[in-house]
Parts: structure tokens; C-alpha cells; sequence
């Protein structure tokens, strides 16, 4: 029992060190980081009938940052997205710029046996722009958003494996729909610097009729966006305190979105 | 007064109506329920805005205005389209009406097309760019556009229809 219980303390700063949501906090004074770059190129647009319809090409690259820092013990501020993307449709437009900035906090909750709670609110700020390509590609909504999650997770008593669930409310401004937002991840250490994780997440707006004034797009940040994506995600720790994540998702029970193999890859320290 | 300064009186307002009468005639002034030469009266069939019932009334010198082809607007791909349009020829000039009831989902990159199926895969008159996501609006048209079955909003930039209407 003891030794159990010595096994859960380790196996949960493991984890909290390389996921980027769940309930793990990352500690006072401690810091993670990562820069992502995301590719996807598809031919494939999910109208708002949850259709998918062939389109011209349409090439997303993203390079985003995201980082935490441990103000306390219980509290870490999140920078959850400072971001530059770059999208194009053959034959239309394309568009570059930065993209909506998001940040907040996570709370820690409590824990109750190997079972870690927390609250994670976040804020979006339009700066990016809604105007890119006539509006086809945005490089951000032009709306205030939020979202409020609440998260839960465990690991193993070996600390080999843990698992996380998230669920939340997104909240939009202007006329696009409030959504409910979920996510998961299992992951598990494959060698000594090896972690294997398959993820989850999505997004299901409340309310099927569009709201005056929402615009549809195929960048994903248009009114009405759904989306259940799903994919393996690899880390290979390359030093004490750097790594290399990749991971490939795909989409389903998508709606007003362009859909297809997503690819990204990070690069991430932590202190 | 005696009857013979009645008499007179009655002469000096008569006299006084023919003086009347010669002026205004001398100086144009012609009364509005005399023309001269009055215009043809025809005939024609007047375009009521779209949305309600066509009328038939008298004009007088406006060229007649003639619908030619007229639709009513089905959804396509999950994008609301609704409302209806129609061709219309007006002094020999062709063009579109979206009507009041128009309404579609609100996309950048809209145009208003004519084509030959619902999806417009083949060959198409653009008409240009939809000028609003609701209400009446009018395209010009080069010609009778008469090559063609279907109105189409259509996206440019996904190429995909968002409504389309048959032109009967």
C-alpha cells in the first residue's frame, strides 16, 4: 500500500510534464513549453449537413506556442496559444497572420485517492483577423471566446500509464454558437524515453441553426464548427528536459470545417 | 335692383368669361381636361416585386417589363439558400431579381450563377458577386441567359452550390 502510494506521487508530475491539459498541475516555480508547427492539406470540406464534399486544395500550416507556469502549487498560468498561421485555396486566395491569443488559469480541485480534479478557464483575444482571404481564411474568429473545462485523470500505480478526461463549456461572442467542448488522452511510457499517447477531443455546438450573422468557413473558426478528431501522439525525450512530440489526427462527426490528416510536431522544455 | 341691371350684369360676366377664355387660350395655358393630342394608351404587364402577386396595369410611357423565367430557391449542402428569383426583360435588357424573400447563409465568396445543374459543374453565366445575404437585389444580365436551367449561389472559393432554384 505504501509502496503503491509512493509509485502514484512519482507517476503524476511524470505526466504532468507532458501533456499539455489534464488536472496535472506543473508545480510552483516550474515551466513547460512547446512549439508546435501543424500542416494539413485536404481536399475535403465537412458542410454544415456534416457532408463531406471535395473542394479545391486547401493547405493549413500553423506554428503555435503554448507554456505553463506553477504560480503556486495549486495554480498555473497557461499560455495556451500564440500562434501564426499561413492557409491557401487553389485557385482562390491565401492568407498569413497571427492568430487569436489565448491564456488563462488552471485551479487544482483536489484529489481524491489516485484521482487529481482541476478547473482550467480560458480567455481568447481576437487578435487575429476574421477579414483574411475575403473571409474564407481567417487567421482568427474577430469574437471574445472563452472556455471554462473541468478535467480529471489518473495514473497507473506503476506510473507507466495514465488517462485524463476533460469536459467544458465554449463560450463564443458575437453570433457564433456556444459549443461543448471535450477531450482525453491514455498514455503509456513504450521505453524509458518513449511515451505513447492516443488522444481525443471535439467539439459540439448546442444549437443546430446558425446565429445572425455567423460566418461559414473552411479554417475552423467559423460559426457552427463540430468535430470529434482522434490520433496517436509519440514523444521521444531527447535530454532531461527536452523533447520531440508527434502526432497525426483525423476527423469525424465534422461539420463546417475542411477535414484530413492533420500533422504536427513540437518541440518542448521543460524546467 | 330692377331686372334691367340684372340683364346687364349677366352680359358684363359673360363678356368677361370669353375675354378669360381667348387669353388663357393665347397664352398656352390650355386646361389639363383638354389635351391636344392625348398618347396611345397600351396596355401592360407590370413586374410586382418578387414575393408577392403579379398585377396588370395601364402605363403610359415606362417600357414594359416582362418576366421571362422565375424560380424558387432549394438548399444545397447544408447552406440555407431560400426565396425566390426571376429573369426579367425590360426595354429589350435583361436581368435577375433575387426577391425580398431571398435569404442565404452568410459565406464570403458568394455568387450569383447561372447554370446548367444544381451543383454547377459545367459551363455558367457568373452574374456577380451576391450583393447582400438577404433581400431583394438585382444582376444585370448580357442576355436571355436562356443556355440555362438553374440559378445557383454558388462559392467561389470551395466551388461548392449553396442554393440553387430550376428557371421555369
Amino acid at each position: 500500500m505504501r509502496r503503491t502510494a509512493l509509485a502514484v506521487a512519482f507517476a503524476l508530475p511524470l505526466a504532468a510534464e507532458r501533456v499539455e491539459a489534464g488536472p496535472w498541475p506543473t508545480g510552483k516555480g516550474h515551466t513547460y513549453w512547446n512549439a508546435a508547427y501543424e500542416l494539413l492539406d485536404t481536399t475535403e470540406l465537412a458542410t454544415p449537413d456534416g457532408v463531406t464534399q471535395e473542394i479545391p486544395e486547401y493547405h493549413l500550416q500553423q506554428i503555435g506556442f503554448y507554456g505553463a507556469y506553477g504560480l503556486s502549487d495549486g495554480m498555473t498560468a497557461v499560455l495556451d496559444r500564440l500562434g501564426f498561421r499561413h492557409s491557401s485555396i487553389e485557385g482562390f486566395e491565401s492568407a498569413s497572420g497571427i492568430e487569436d491569443l489565448r491564456a488563462g488559469l488552471q485551479v487544482q480541485l483536489g484529489r481524491s485517492g489516485p484521482w487529481l480534479f482541476a478547473a482550467r478557464g480560458l480567455v481568447q483575444a481576437p487578435t487575429g483577423d476574421e477579414t483574411k482571404g475575403l473571409g474564407i481564411l481567417p487567421t482568427g474568429s474577430g469574437a471574445w471566446e472563452g472556455d471554462l473545462r473541468f478535467s480529471f485523470g489518473r495514473s497507473s500505480s506503476s506510473g507507466r500509464m495514465y488517462g485524463y478526461g476533460e469536459a467544458g463549456y465554449q463560450l463564443r461572442g458575437k453570433a457564433l454558437r456556444d459549443g461543448f467542448l471535450y477531450e482525453g488522452q491514455l498514455g503509456v511510457w513504450a521505453a524509458s524515453r518513449a511515451l505513447i499517447m492516443v488522444n481525443l477531443r471535439g467539439v459540439q455546438p448546442f444549437q443546430s441553426e446558425p446565429g445572425e450573422g455567423g460566418l461559414t468557413s473552411v479554417s475552423g473558426l467559423g460559426d457552427g464548427v463540430t468535430y470529434t478528431v482522434v490520433g496517436p501522439s509519440v514523444i521521444f525525450e531527447l535530454g532531461d528536459d527536452w523533447g520531440i512530440q508527434a502526432e497525426v489526427e483525423d476527423a469525424f462527426n465534422a461539420k463546417n470545417v475542411a477535414t484530413g490528416l492533420k500533422l504536427r510536431v513540437k518541440l518542448f522544455w521543460r524546467r | 335692383m330692377g331686372l334691367a341691371e340684372v340683364e346687364t350684369m349677366n352680359h358684363k360676366a359673360k363678356g368677361a368669361l370669353i375675354l378669360t377664355a381667348i387669353c388663357a387660350a393665347a397664352c398656352g395655358d390650355t386646361p389639363p381636361s383638354a389635351p391636344s393630342n392625348p398618347p396611345t394608351a397600351s396596355t401592360t404587364t407590370t413586374t410586382a416585386p418578387v414575393g408577392s402577386t403579379t398585377s396588370t396595369t395601364t402605363s403610359t410611357s415606362a417600357p414594359s417589363t416582362q418576366v421571362v423565367r422565375q424560380a424558387n430557391f432549394q438548399s444545397a449542402n447544408g447552406y440555407t439558400t431560400e426565396g425566390s428569383a426571376r429573369i426579367l426583360m425590360s426595354g429589350g435588357s435583361y436581368s435577375l431579381e433575387l426577391g425580398s424573400n431571398f435569404r442565404a447563409s452568410q459565406s464570403p465568396a458568394l455568387d450569383v450563377r447561372l447554370c446548367n445543374d444544381s451543383n454547377c459543374r459545367g459551363a455558367s453565366l457568373e452574374l456577380g458577386t451576391l450583393q447582400r445575404f438577404s433581400g431583394a437585389q438585382t444582376y444585370a444580365m448580357p442576355n436571355d441567359g436562356s443556355a440555362y436551367s438553374q440559378v445557383v449561389i454558388y462559392c467561389r472559393a470551395v466551388q461548392l452550390a449553396f442554393g440553387f432554384g430550376t428557371l421555369r
